[in-house]
């Protein structure tokens, strides 16, 4: 499954309501997003790409780069 | 050089002024570690740190830090009995006071097993003005890494030494400084008032949590195993919700229950707030400061409240004090509180208190050195929550470790409630979707 930049720029920006979003953004620090923020990023990702992201790899996920990376892996899209 | 306590900072000095108020940490390790490394490793993290060099005096004109002529941390190493040890330690930890005009604010007691080869534990402990949860692991993972460094036989770098940070509130953003600030928090004011009127005319007629002239920090950990936490990971998804306002709703109905007799009652809860992220400019992790900030709700519990409704409610309770900024207003406006509430002595803040710090930035090996666990307590005073924890996801576990006063319950009640807790969490975790 192709998974584009867009996709997730666009799943970011509309979960939050913000005006603009950039993949380099880091999710609290840039998009003051809380762990709610997250949390419905996360489930809305599952839900569009079928697939299952562990609490533990939240951690990882600083900036909207490091979702996508996160979503293609597991999507088996690299 | 020295700097006055911050807001937060004096906040939690004056709580320590009352009964001791430390943050202590017990890290299981499969192996032991040579007393000598390990203080090597403390000499430097003191170097390296301010806080870890700072003590707390009172010229006449509030607290400072005074960073001249602490000595160095101290490091006691004590036989290990046995597998649970540890806990007599720790509840000793959270009981003893520092001396904030002499210093460290931060001690090291290693238990050491027969051979060097046999697991060991590390308890530190600090003063909570020095220290929040993210900067602890930091500062624990420096200092094995150091140890471990040494242990290999690797010649370590003089570590960059790091300057003093201003208190948290200088990092707030503009809107709230100012005039601005000022109208922002009469606001905060105000609702809190009106939570404090509905609290005490919802409460009326229930059981009231009694005021103690004194009482003892004991402590209890437990685990949920990693089936249970995946299950219930993929339950709080489903129901979009959050873990920690899952294990709130969990902690908030079993308290309700074993407390409470179940019956109807607003129960006040804390919840704790990173603030790191959100300040201008983010902190990094490897300052040490008191950069997080406890949030006081109110939760009407019904009797037979349903878990997810109780969950979801908890979760846009949360997210509306977000969007609102109530961790700005609530870290700007807590010494005041706390100065009333220490005068008074009249009331318990809380009835339950839950800081739930996610999943732990710990690797679970530091070179030759397994991990085993991670426990994280601080101590609790008697104008405090009736039930605190601290919990956190390390090794795929769900570690959940649980501070209580003596006056308040026994360790049969506390097992019980942490039981209860878990219980329910299992149920929640496998109901069909």
């Amino acid at each position: 499954m192709k998974i584009d930049s867009d996709e997730i720029v666009e799943l970011v920006r509309i979960q939050l309501g913000a005006g603009d979003v950039q993949r380099e953004d880091r999710f609290q620090e840039d998009l003051d997003a809380e762990s709610a923020d997250l949390l419905n990023i996360v489930a809305a990702a599952e839900d569009r790409w079928g697939i299952i992201i562990g609490e533990e790899e939240l951690v990882e996920l600083t900036t909207v780069n490091d979702l996508l990376q996160l979503v293609r892996r597991r999507a088996g899209n690299p | 050089m020295e700097r006055p306590l911050g807001i937060f900072e004096t906040a939690e000095t004056l709580t320590d002024a009352a009964a001791p108020f430390n943050v202590v940490g017990v890290i299981e390790l499969d192996t032991g570690i040579s007393p000598g490394g390990l203080s090597a490793a403390l000499e430097r993290a003191q170097r390296r740190h301010p806080l870890l060099r700072a003590r707390i005096v009172d010229p006449g004109d509030g607290w400072r830090y005074d960073l001249a002529g602490t000595p160095r941390i101290p490091l006691e190493i004590i036989k290990r009995r046995d597998a649970s040890h540890w806990r007599e330690i720790v509840e000793a930890e959270l009981n003893r006071a520092f001396d904030l005009e002499t210093g460290p604010l931060m001690r090291c007691i290693l238990l050491v097993g027969k051979s060097g080869t046999t697991a060991s534990e590390l308890v530190v402990s600090f003063l909570h003005t020095i220290i929040d949860g993210t900067s602890a692991v930091n500062l624990v993972r420096e200092i094995l890494e150091a140890w471990n460094a040494s242990a290999s036989g690797h010649r370590l770098k003089e570590p960059e030494i790091l300057e003093l940070q201003p208190p948290v509130e200088e990092f707030f953003p503009p809107e709230y400084r100012g005039l601005r600030g000022k109208l922002r928090i009469a606001r905060f004011m105000a609702r809190q008032l009106a939570d404090e009127i509905g609290y005490r005319r919802h409460a009326r007629g229930t059981r009231r949590m009694k005021v103690h002239p004194a009482g003892r920090c004991r402590s209890l950990s437990r685990d949920l195993g990693g089936d249970d936490v995946v299950a219930l990971v993929r339950a709080t998804r489903r129901h979009r919700v959050t873990l920690n306002s899952a294990l709130n709703a969990a902690m908030l109905l079993v308290v309700q229950d074993r407390l409470y007799d179940g019956a109807a009652v607003p129960l006040r809860n804390f919840n704790f707030a990173m603030m790191r992220p959100y300040l201008r400019p983010p902190i990094n992790d490897h300052h040490l400061g008191s950069f997080h900030v406890m949030l006081r709700s109110t939760v009407d519990i019904e009797a037979r409240h349903d878990f997810w409704q109780l969950a979801s409610t908890i979760n846009s309770q949360l997210a509306a004090n977000a969007r609102r900024g109530d961790k700005y207003l609530s870290l700007l406006t807590v010494a005041d509180v706390m100065r009333f509430i220490l005068g008074q002595r009249k009331m318990r803040m809380a009835a339950t208190a839950l800081a739930y710090t996610g999943p732990l930035k710990m690797p679970q090996h530091v070179g030759a050195i397994r991990i085993r666990g991670v426990r994280t307590m601080v101590s609790n005073l008697m104008l405090g929550p009736e039930y605190t924890v601290h919990a956190r996801l390390f090794g795929g576990r769900l570690c959940w470790d649980q501070v209580y006063l003596d006056c308040d319950m026994d360790e049969t009640t506390a097992g019980g409630i942490t039981d209860a807790i878990f219980d329910l969490l299992r149920r929640m975790a496998r109901e069909p979707a």
